[in-house]
């Protein structure tokens, strides 16, 4: 089933629209595994995950304590439904594009 | 937004999604899981010889594997989303358990037929022994699909 195209302005950010691409794909991920692929700093992607968290589009999970301490993202239904409606509407963005073309 | 804004966007999207899958397919089975879950198998064979309720062993089984569930994420940096396990690109891990549970129930009759000592021993370490044997080609043919997929 294909999602309705919806343009979400907060997940369009350059930085959260990678974020959530990268947890739309997965069922939970590792915060370490996050940053490292984006090359970005610990607080820098807090910001980001503290901004998608209030929205409610991502969960935040923390086990273990100490050495073994771990944070898993992972995307809510709310951010998979909005991350669906915003890759839709890129999709339509082009075709339209393609469509008016001469 | 113009066109060209979003083709980045989509790119950055299917780069983003293949560097999970890729990091996905870099993991591999631990080997204290294997061993664990390979010996759960046999122990519960063994026991299976030495008493005749399959139902409670099954649990048994299932508990330990349950179990070993919990170390075995602390291990992966990221779990792939169900929708990318496609019947494609998980059928190889489907048929090895169906091929192991085979092993296990075609040795037991056939022991069993034979008058063997010890029919569910035997049969559980062939079953343990196809399990090894056959995980690392199931693993890689899993992988295989999940990168051509992305």
């Amino acid at each position: 089933m294909s999602a309705e195209p919806r343009f979400d302005e907060l997940i369009h950010a350059p930085t959260r629209l990678s974020i959530v691409a990268l947890l739309a794909a997965s069922q939970w991920a590792d915060f370490t595994f996050v940053r490292d692929s984006l090359g970005m700093s610990d607080s820098a992607l807090s910001k980001q995950i503290a901004t998608l968290e209030e929205a409610g589009y991502v969960t935040v999970r923390k086990t273990g304590a100490g050495r073994t301490r771990r944070t898993h993202l992972q995307l809510s239904l709310r951010g998979r439904r909005a991350f669906d409606g915003h890759a839709a509407a890129l999709q339509q963005i082009i075709a339209d594009a393609g469509a008016a073309a001469p | 937004m113009d066109i060209d804004d979003a083709r980045a966007g989509l790119a950055d999207i299917a780069a983003r999604q293949g560097q999970a899958v890729a990091e996905a397919a870099r993991w591999r089975w631990p080997r204290w899981y294997v061993v664990g879950t390979a010996a759960l198998m046999l122990a519960v064979s063994v026991a299976l010889d030495f008493d005749h309720d399959p139902a409670l062993f099954t649990v048994v089984y299932c508990c330990g594997v349950g179990l070993l569930q919990i170390p075995l994420a602390a291990s992966m940096r990221v779990r792939l989303h169900r929708s990318r396990y496609t019947p494609r690109a998980a059928w190889p891990m489907a048929a090895l358990l169906i091929v192991v549970a085979a092993v296990y129930v075609l040795a037991r009759l056939a022991l069993d037929a034979a008058g063997a000592p010890l029919p569910s021993t035997i049969a559980g370490g062939l079953m343990a022994g196809t399990y090894l044997a056959g995980l690392p080609a199931a693993h890689r043919m899993t992988t295989q699909r999940l990168r051509a997929r992305r």
